[in-house]
């Protein structure tokens, strides 16, 4: 304890030495706090936002191949997929009906292309909550089957109000042309590209437009309990669908397969291997949820009409999670993270270099002292601790100090509220930069930085530790 | 009291003879719609043609598109390339029975798209630069006779017999003289009018007969239309080659 005091005093004998290692050691450690947390927000930022645009976290589609042999997007009946929800012990906030489609809206003569989800109320209460409406109401839409939420942008774009009625010209899921006659319930403020993406109207009147039945929908999307859990809530709910329904490899994909109540033709397409945990699988995977290209689920009414191979009536089961969607944030971040790990290890490592030249001053100055410590009693173990102390204190202040300007910096980023326009809606937290720090990671970089700064002073320390006493003593400088 | 018998037997023998006579004239439909596929397609020789594309957009304005066509029927196949304006000369159009791409010569890129789908801006769908298929495709569904200008024609609605069509319903207005085709109304799934299209002349080839001038309107947008003309007609043999896509990124050498 003796000699943890003295390490501890003689950090303070060249205070401005002390202060600029530590300084260094702290402008790292904030490096990499600030970019982790940085890095680790914009991940989670974006994908609540996509949870939210895109009604939850996990997605299910079923293709249905028509009797004119067209492969369309409809889960028709569900019971499978519920029961599955059910019986595999997710935990779960909510499963939510949608059908997507991309129409254009015009008012007299504008006109403009939109992507819009069909969804039932009863079961987007979350989303309606969200909704923050500029004019018209949350119950004019709710009341009307022909009602339309638009955001700001469109409604600008066609001259139109809350009120107004419009028309959608569409294509059905088989590409005959369609018209749909709305009114605008409500308008959203301005929310960028983002916001742009918003448009609801009601699923059942949705399904009559694109040739659909009014109980199906193009996806099942189930919202969790903890985004977190995503990966391990596939894979537990493709287990127990797997317990209905036979999986069939793409050889056998031409004989369709039957349910037990030989009513469907049902399979599930290399669902086992779609958790996002593969990136080539879950490219595999994600090349059959529509229209993400544009913008969201959706996209697929409008678009080309794939003609189907397989025998008409056979159903084909997709899954796909909110991380194939972020997996090119992911990659971005990871190759933000790797950048600030560099930085960190080359600042780690000039601290280090610093910390030893500057140990090997030190020892050299205290080289007297040393020699009347030794002949005093003081063992070699404690001369060198008193170094090795010493450093490790400066690494922990210095690291402590970075936490803080690092914490300081983030509250007063935080605070700055940025315009929400173009795709940075998407990475912002309530038009916020949103920080996420891991105590886990904190942790473990103080571990680091400690460790590493003693270990940049055991030399000099080791060398400290080895002067004889009389040798010590009869140095002159 | 005989008399009025005989009066009400010959009233009604009247009546019923103009009813079987009348229905002995009705129009063969299917006939007609099947003359109406067969004049338009060029099954066993070649075609191309110059196309004057003029689409009038409310917000875009007037746009002008000169393209030139080749279509080879027996094979199913149609190359349009884009001539005028200069920035998108070279764009093109290879349809090869349902497949249609279209082809961007500054990306070099074809991209799939569907027949029902709009050619570039205009109010043409990809499939009315095509043949034709009235007969397989619809079905009559009842019809009246009427006069469209000077013309004195039937007016037939037509439904489709499939799900793939562009438009569910159509009514036509065929041309009681030549029976050719001079106007269609056509509508959506929810009966809604959504494009008016008129069949202004016609050029005849042999025994074959190709509108030189059409107009499509968008009955859901205020002014918006488009006209198409077209020229140069040819029935010179065409290379097989033309309806491929090497041969379009060939021209854009």
């Amino acid at each position: 304890m003796e000699i943890f005091k003295i390490a501890f005093r003689n950090t303070s004998r060249q205070a401005r030495r002390t202060g600029l290692l530590a300084g260094a050691i702290a402008f790292g450690t904030m490096i990499i706090i600030l970019l982790g947390g940085f890095t680790s927000g914009l991940t989670e930022n974006v994908k609540e936002n996509t949870a939210q645009s895109m009604a939850g976290h996990i997605y299910i589609t079923a293709s249905e191949v028509t009797s004119g042999g067209l492969e369309v997007a409809r889960v028709t009946d569900d019971s499978v997929i519920i029961d599955a929800i059910d019986d595999s012990g997710i935990e779960y906030i909510s499963v939510s009906h949608r059908t997507n489609f991309t129409g254009s809206i015009s008012l007299g003569s504008r006109k403009t292309d939109q992507e819009i989800a069909g969804i039932k109320v009863d079961e987007e209460q979350l989303l309606l909550d969200s909704l923050v409406i500029q004019s018209g109401s949350l119950e004019a839409f709710v009341n009307d089957k022909h009602g339309i939420i638009l955001s700001e942008q469109v409604a600008h774009k066609i001259r139109a109000a809350a009120g107004d009625g419009i028309l959608i010209r569409l294509t059905t899921q088989t590409g005959q042309n369609n018209l749909g006659e709305f009114t605008i319930a409500a308008i959203l403020p301005d929310e960028g590209a983002f916001g742009s993406a918003r448009a609801y109207t009601h699923l059942e009147y949705t399904n009559e437009l694109v040739n659909m039945p009014p109980d199906a929908s193009e996806t099942i999307n189930i919202t969790l309990t903890d985004m977190d859990d995503t990966a391990t809530a596939s894979a537990m709910l493709i287990a127990e669908i797997e317990k209905t329904v036979e999986i069939m490899d793409s050889a056998e994909q031409v004989e369709a397969l039957m349910n037990d109540d030989g009513a469907t033709g049902a399979m599930i397409d290399a669902m086992s291997e779609s958790v996002g945990i593969d990136t080539e699988e879950t490219e595999t995977n994600t090349r059959m949820m529509p229209g993400m290209s544009g913008g969201g689920i959706g996209g697929m009414f409008g678009g080309s009409i794939v003609r189907s191979e397989l025998p008409p009536g056979t159903v084909t089961l997709r899954l796909n999670t909110i991380d194939d969607y972020t997996g090119s944030i992911s990659q971005l971040v990871s190759t933000l993270n790797y950048i600030s790990y560099g930085v960190f290890a080359i600042l780690l490592l000039i601290t280090m270099v610093g910390i030893t030249n500057t140990y090997r001053m030190m020892m050299l100055e205290r080289i007297k002292e040393i020699g009347t410590m030794r002949a005093l009693g003081v063992h070699k173990n404690q001369i060198r601790n008193i170094f090795l102390y010493e450093a490790g204190i400066t690494a922990f202040t210095g690291a402590a100090a970075g936490l803080v300007t690092s914490a300081v910096i983030m509250l007063i980023t935080g605070l700055i509220p940025f315009e929400s326009t173009g795709n940075m809606t998407m990475l912002l937290r309530s038009g916020h930069i949103g920080y996420t720090v891991n105590p886990v990671t904190v942790f473990s970089l103080f571990i680091v930085v400690v460790l590493f700064s003693m270990i940049a002073a055991s030399n000099p320390a080791g060398k400290a530790a080895k002067i004889a006493p009389a040798q010590a003593l009869r140095t002159t400088n | 009291m005989t008399k009025k018998i005989l009066l009400t037997l010959l009233t009604v023998f009247t009546i019923g003879g103009t009813a079987v006579f009348a229905a002995g004239t009705e129009p063969d439909f299917v006939e007609i719609m099947e003359g109406l596929d067969m004049r338009s397609n060029f099954e066993d020789i070649d075609f191309s043609s110059q196309l004057t594309i003029i689409t009038e957009d409310p917000e875009d304005g007037v746009s002008k598109e000169v393209t030139n066509q080749f279509r080879n029927d027996n094979n199913d196949e149609m190359m349009m390339i884009t001539l005028e304006p200069v920035s998108q000369k070279g764009q093109g159009m290879l349809k090869v029975g349902d497949n249609v791409w279209m082809y961007d010569p500054e990306t070099r890129k074809f991209t799939h798209m569907s027949l029902k789908e709009n050619y570039g801006d205009s109010d043409a769908k990809m499939n009315d630069f095509g043949t034709s298929s009235y007969a397989e495709d619809y079905k009559v569904s009842g019809y009246t006779e009427g006069k469209l200008g000077d013309y004195d024609v039937w007016i037939v609605e037509w439904e489709a017999v499939n799900d793939e069509v562009p438009y569910p319903y159509v009514t036509a207005y065929i041309d009681r003289a030549s029976e050719l085709l001079l106007m269609t109304k056509e509508y959506s799934l929810s009966k809604r009018l959504m494009r008016s299209s008129y069949y202004l002349k016609y050029a005849q080839i042999n025994d074959k007969y190709i509108s030189t001038q059409m107009i499509f309107k968008d009955e859901t947008m205020e002014n918006a239309k488009t006209t198409i003309a077209i020229s140069s007609i040819s029935l010179d043999e065409l290379d097989d080659s033309i309806f491929t896509k090497s041969y379009l990124e060939r021209v854009n050498r």
